[in-house]
Formats: C-alpha cells, sequence, structure tokens
C-alpha cells in the first residue's frame, strides 16, 4: 500500500520535472570534498574527546547563560549595593546615633535636668518620659505647645 | 556489521564507548551529511552542523531506550539542529550560500540543449524556495523513498501534517517550472 503511494507520489514529480533532472539536482547537492567521511569519524572522535575535557556546566555557567538568570542577579547585586550604600551614609548615621543617645538617657537624669530648669518644673514630664519609646523627638505638637503654656504661666 | 540495536547496546554497556560510537559515525554519517546538506546548501555549514549532531547523540546516547529506530532518531537530531542553525541565520539576517546556479550549466557540459539547462536552474531555485519544512519532506519522500510515518517522525509532526507538506511542495515546484 505504501509501495504504492510512494510510487504514485514519485510518478506525480516526474510528471512535472524529468527524472534525470531531479536526480542531477539530487547529485549536486548530495556531494562532499574528496575524503570527507574517510577522515570524519576520527575528527569526530577528537571533538568527543575535547568535549570530554571541558569542564561541566557550572551553576554560574548556567546563571549567565540564562537571560532572566541575569537580570535577576543583576537586580538582586544592586539592591544589596544600594541599601549597603544607603544605610551607610552620614545622615544616616547621625539620625541612627542620636536616636540611640537620646533613648540611652536614663529618666533619672532628665528628671535631674527638669528639675534643675524652674521653669520646666512645672510640666509633668514624667506622663511624656514614662511613655513607650519615649524621646523628646516622639514629643507631638499639642504637648510642645502644653511645655510653651506652662513655660509662659 | 552490527546493526543499530548491537551497537546501541555495546555503547551503553562499554567502558571503550569511543569505538563502537566510531562505527554507529561510519554506518550513518553519509544520510546525516547529506540531509544536513541539502537544507543548508552549503559543505562548511552542513560539516559545522553535522558535528553538532554527532555530539549530540554521543551525549544522549546513553539514555537512548530504542523506542524509535536509531535512524530515525538521528535524523530528528539533525533535522531540529539545522532548522535552529536556518533560524539563527535568518535572525542575524545572513543568506544560506546558494550554489551558483551556472554549476548546472557547468555540470551538463555543451551537449545538454539550453531548454534543459533552463529547466535545471528552475528546479533548483524552486526547491530552494521551498519553506524548509516542505523541502525536507520532498526531498526525505522523493529521493530517499522514506515512508510518511518515519519522515512525521522525523520531523516531530503527524503523517497527514506530513503529506500536506509533501503535496504543497511538489505544487509549488509545478507552479515555478510552469511559468518558464
Amino acid at each position: 500500500m505504501e509501495r504504492e503511494s510512494l510510487q504514485q507520489d514519485q510518478e506525480w514529480v516526474e510528471s512535472i520535472v524529468k527524472k534525470d533532472q531531479l536526480n542531477r539536482f539530487n547529485l549536486t547537492n548530495t556531494d562532499a570534498p574528496f575524503n570527507y567521511f574517510e577522515s570524519f569519524p576520527e575528527k569526530m572522535n577528537k571533538r568527543i574527546q575535547l568535549e570530554n575535557n571541558k569542564p561541566k556546566n557550572s551553576i554560574l555557567k548556567i546563571i549567565f547563560l540564562n537571560p532572566y538568570a541575569k537580570i535577576a542577579v543583576a537586580a538582586t547585586f544592586i539592591l544589596i549595593l544600594g541599601g549597603t550604600y544607603l544605610y551607610n551614609t552620614p545622615s544616616t548615621k547621625k539620625a541612627v546615633s542620636e536616636q540611640i543617645s537620646l533613648q540611652e538617657i536614663p529618666n533619672e537624669e532628665i528628671i535631674n535636668y527638669v528639675n534643675n530648669n524652674e521653669s520646666i518644673a512645672e510640666i509633668d514630664l514624667d506622663l511624656v518620659i514614662n511613655k513607650e519609646n519615649a524621646s523628646l523627638e516622639n514629643l507631638e505638637e499639642i504637648e510642645i505647645q502644653n511645655i510653651q503654656k506652662a513655660i509662659i504661666q | 556489521m552490527s546493526s543499530d540495536q548491537e551497537l546501541i547496546i555495546q555503547f551503553q554497556q562499554s567502558i571503550n564507548k569511543e569505538a563502537v560510537f566510531t562505527q554507529l559515525v561510519q554506518k550513518h554519517q553519509q544520510k546525516v551529511y547529506y540531509q544536513i546538506k541539502r537544507m543548508v546548501l552549503n559543505h562548511a555549514d552542513a560539516d559545522d552542523i553535522a558535528q553538532l549532531v554527532w555530539i549530540k547523540v554521543w551525549n544522549k546516547l546513553d539514555g537512548f531506550k530504542m523506542e524509535s529506530e536509531f535512524s530515525t532518531w538521528i535524523f530528528r537530531i539533525a533535522y531540529n539542529e539545522t532548522l535552529n542553525f536556518i533560524q539563527k541565520q535568518k535572525k542575524q539576517g545572513g543568506k544560506l550560500s546558494n550554489d551558483d546556479l551556472n554549476t548546472y550549466e557547468n555540470a551538463s557540459g555543451s551537449s545538454d540543449e539550453p531548454k534543459s539547462t533552463e529547466i535545471q536552474i528552475a528546479l533548483d531555485s524552486a526547491i530552494k524556495q521551498l519553506p524548509e519544512k516542505q523541502r525536507i519532506v520532498f526531498m526525505l519522500r522523493y529521493f530517499d523513498n522514506y515512508d510518511y510515518e518515519k519522515i512525521a517522525g522525523i520531523m516531530g509532526t503527524t503523517v497527514g501534517g506530513a503529506k500536506a507538506n509533501f503535496h504543497q511542495a511538489v505544487k509549488k515546484i509545478e507552479k515555478f517550472v510552469k511559468k518558464l
């Protein structure tokens, strides 16, 4: 059945183009340089030995061959670098160190300071100081206004 | 010479794989090369692709389960490698180097009638202008006498798809030749 079908297909082609022309086309496109096939197996063996001696693909190599992995690695690197830079800038360092120093002042010292300064003594600082995360920076505007009023009085 | 199956088993079990592999190369190299060359029409490219094909065979042969014929498997690798090569060439804007059409005039000699050379050139151009899939189906069917099942296996398509490609190829050749 398949034989017949093959013959039919070939006859169809040969009804369009002469068989010898088709054969000539085939010959022209199926030639190879002299001794090519004699030397090819040896050439392949050498090439395969070279391939075998090549180091296997490392994870790094795979990452750098994949464009998406390249972008992800680059983005991570930039984030780490940028984050480190921002964290270590002088202004951030200063702000952090100020925050730490205010937090580190013991309540007693603040109370002593207030007691030694009469104008502020009347303010009930205990409420402010004993608040959670108490620090001068955390005073709200209304509280500041209260302090100012107390000073004026 | 041993059958493909025997050679593959020997390869998979042997320590001296190179010797067995050489036998497989010797047995199939010509058909692989010609299949590639008919697609790229150039020896240097065909040689490069053929080497890539055999390296792939070397790397994957240990895992070959003989569910299909070895020849179908290797022709499929050759087909895919060739398509990849052609697509890369197209992306790079390069053209496949076609043999000079004068080859036919020189090869045919002075005894040939001019009309014959003209048809030969037209046939050459017609086949070269076919889309890759149609060209390879035409070659495998007409010149290599492969059945459609094997062609479909090589191309990773259906038998119907392979038949359709062959018919379209012949129609296009007919149209091209009739223009003369």
